[in-house]
């Protein structure tokens, strides 16, 4: 079937060919409502296709369709991930953070343009499936009658995010370790250890690269009692050091930045409490008036730590970080005044219902070698945060983000260009029934300026039930993408990726 | 070294004499321990017995310690001549020989560990009771499968 044939398919009917609409079966009423509430919305509000689960656990695509040209010179793999399996064994998750993990995969070549998407068969899952039934609670969903569970990777979904690194391809969740692919099957092989006594530990989503390879990454873990444990491992892949710091009061915390000299963590008043609630997000409480903090570490001593108070939000991404020849530190967060988002909005898009939350807004930091702070709040929302890759840690002066369109602002419909010389931003609009997604920034073969380079990522046309690639010049997105690739088939939408070029 | 799995390796020179895979009678408990993914070192085994009043597997709530080599996947066990009661039974297999249970830095085990009545907890041990086998007129019989 091609795009326009499928397209022509893709009334309610023509989409439950291929989504799997949630079945009952046999789990708790509240599962079967929510289910059931999701499957019929489905059929009259495409935009749920986003957070519809793949009919099968394997797609291909030999040739996408191409409108433009693939560019000369752009030539690798882009791999992303994100939550898929939402409804699976007569079961539906409630919050878009549970489903399983899938990998979409796009070879870049001479010949075009093709697609793979895989379920990610973690340990979890084949558990599940050789069970015919969900046996772990999910990050918001408790399971009825669940397994017994060892530790974190009992439940790792490895839905996040990826990471080459050294040659070793993983899956990244956040609650657990990374988990390593097999590259040309994108086979699920073990779970990565960075240490005999850091075996099962958690492992970011969002680890820090540098030019050199050498990787700055952090875990949280709540059990037995609430750490943050910090890494620092070479460009060959090898641990040079690991912390684990004990912290009573641990919030949810995504992301971090490195500056030259620092690693920063905000740490957001969203504490765990155990025994509060029957899963891990409704363990947290949202203790606003103790504030975010952040924790400022040296990168040559762990030891070496510092506490900047801030005001209380709740974000999921930075774009980078960065230190001045004075010692002031400064970063960016897309940060929201409360957790409306991950506590609301993203439990009941789950039964199909689109709710209003704060969304995240562009925000800039200073903390000041003397100990002040500078905040600068845009009132633009913005989200996935990019940048040129190998200013990680330095001085940037762009930045690649989301930003919504009318309705809901946590809803993506533009790409946005940061500028922080002139302050401006620029905007590329996807229009009606399309919904962008991170786009990551790839550097041209020969390029020398910072922006010299493409973003590269992908949307959900929802209108016309299929997914899609876009390729824009990061100099010039207002000029709206240089290439555009149709999937014959839509994939929900997903969280991060990273391009390797060959 | 972690308390999840109340085993020590001091705790286990306490005894090794009562283990065997003999006949079993009233006063026994006969362990059909299975599911060792290898026959690389060591079995260590615990008896507890609640009568101690420490919450388990607290090491101090240990009767009976003792190991056996893994090699086989699957081992059967029997404790002789216990006064009748309740008794819950641990095992950990040590891959490396180094007599611990091996942990990571949060304390959660990296070597395969289970319990009597395959009992599991969420993120920690199981119950006594969850784990427990009675010894009374009949001997005690449980299954323990080996997790990694």
């Amino acid at each position: 079937m091609n795009r326009r044939q499928f397209v022509a398919a893709s009334t309610a009917a023509g989409i439950a060919q291929i989504l799997t609409v949630p079945s009952t079966g046999s789990a708790g009423q509240e599962v079967l409502d929510w289910g059931r509430d999701f499957g019929e919305k489905l059929a009259r509000d495409s935009r749920l296709l986003g957070w519809s689960t793949p009919k099968s656990d394997r797609l291909d695509s030999i040739a996408l369709e191409i409108e433009g040209n693939l560019p000369e010179g752009l030539r690798g793999v882009f791999r992303r991930n994100g939550p898929a399996a939402h409804s699976r064994h007569g079961h539906h998750y409630r919050h878009w953070f549970d489903g399983d993990g899938m990998i979409q995969e796009f070879r870049f070549s001479d010949a075009g343009l093709s697609h793979r998407g895989r379920m990610i068969a973690t340990p979890k899952i084949a558990r599940e499936d050789a069970a015919g039934s969900r046996l772990f609670p999910g990050f918001a969903t408790p399971v009825e009658g669940m397994a017994s569970v060892r530790g974190p990777d009992d439940m790792n979904a490895a839905n996040i995010s990826v990471l080459e690194h050294h040659g070793e391809l993983m899956a990244l969740w956040e609650g657990g370790s990374a988990s390593v692919l097999e590259r040309e099957t994108l086979d699920w092989k073990h779970f990565k250890s960075w240490g005999s006594d850091l075996k099962g530990t958690p492992f970011t989503a969002h680890p820090k690269v540098e030019a050199d390879g050498t990787l700055w990454a952090f875990g949280y873990a709540m059990h037995p009692s609430p750490v943050l444990i910090l890494y620092h491992i070479s460009g060959s892949g090898g641990l040079i050091k690991a912390a684990v710091i004990p912290e009573r009061h641990l919030g949810m915390v995504h992301d971090f930045v490195i500056t030259s000299r620092h690693l920063v963590l905000v740490i957001p008043p969203f504490e765990f409490d155990l025994g509060r609630g029957e899963s891990f997000l409704d363990s947290h409480v949202w203790r606003p008036e103790l504030g975010s903090r952040a924790l400022v570490v040296s990168k040559d001593d762990f030891d070496d730590r510092r506490w900047v108070q801030l005001p209380a939000g709740f974000g999921f991404h930075h774009g980078n970080g960065w230190e001045d020849s004075s010692g002031n530190i400064h970063f960016d967060h897309c940060i929201s005044k409360d957790v409306s988002l991950v506590d609301d909005a993203f439990r009941h898009i789950m039964r199909g219902e689109f709710r209003h939350a704060d969304a995240p807004r562009y925000t800039e930091y200073v903390l000041h070698a003397d100990g002040r702070v500078d905040i600068a709040e845009s009132r633009e929302p913005a989200e996935f945060p990019q940048i040129a890759g190998r200013l990680v840690g330095l001085r940037n002066r762009f930045v690649y983000t989301l930003g919504p369109g009318e309705g809901l602002e946590w809803i993506p419909r533009t790409l946005d260009r940061r500028d922080h010389r002139t302050g401006f931003k620029e905007s590329y609009d996807f229009g009606d029934g399309r919904v962008p997604e991170e786009h990551v920034f790839v550097p041209f073969p020969e390029g020398s300026s910072e922006d010299d380079g493409w973003l590269v990522g992908t949307f959900l046309a929802h209108s016309q039930g299929v997914s899609g690639v876009t390729v824009f010049d990061a100099r010039r997105i207002t000029d709206g993408p240089v290439m555009t690739a149709w999937l014959p088939y839509p994939i929900p939408l997903g969280f991060h990726g990273q391009f390797s070029s060959t | 070294m972690s308390k999840t799995a109340g085993i020590t390796a001091a705790a286990i020179a306490l005894t090794v004499s009562g283990l065997g895979a003999e006949r079993a009678s009233a006063g026994d408990i006969t362990i059909e321990l299975q599911g060792l993914r290898n026959e690389s070192g060591r079995v260590y085994l615990a008896l507890f017995s609640p009568d101690k009043g420490v919450p388990f597997p607290e090491e101090e709530g240990m009767i009976l310690g003792g190991w056996r080599l893994a090699s086989t996947k699957t081992l059967a066990v029997t404790y002789h001549g216990l006064p009748d009661g309740e008794y819950a039974v641990t095992a950990f297999h040590d891959e490396n020989g180094n007599g611990e249970l091996d942990v990571n830095v949060l304390g959660i085990p990296t070597e395969g560990y289970g319990f009597s009545n395959d009992a599991a907890g969420f993120m920690g041990p199981p119950k006594f009771d969850q784990a427990a086998v009675t010894v009374g007129k009949n001997a005690g019989s449980t299954t323990l499968t080996m997790r990694y």
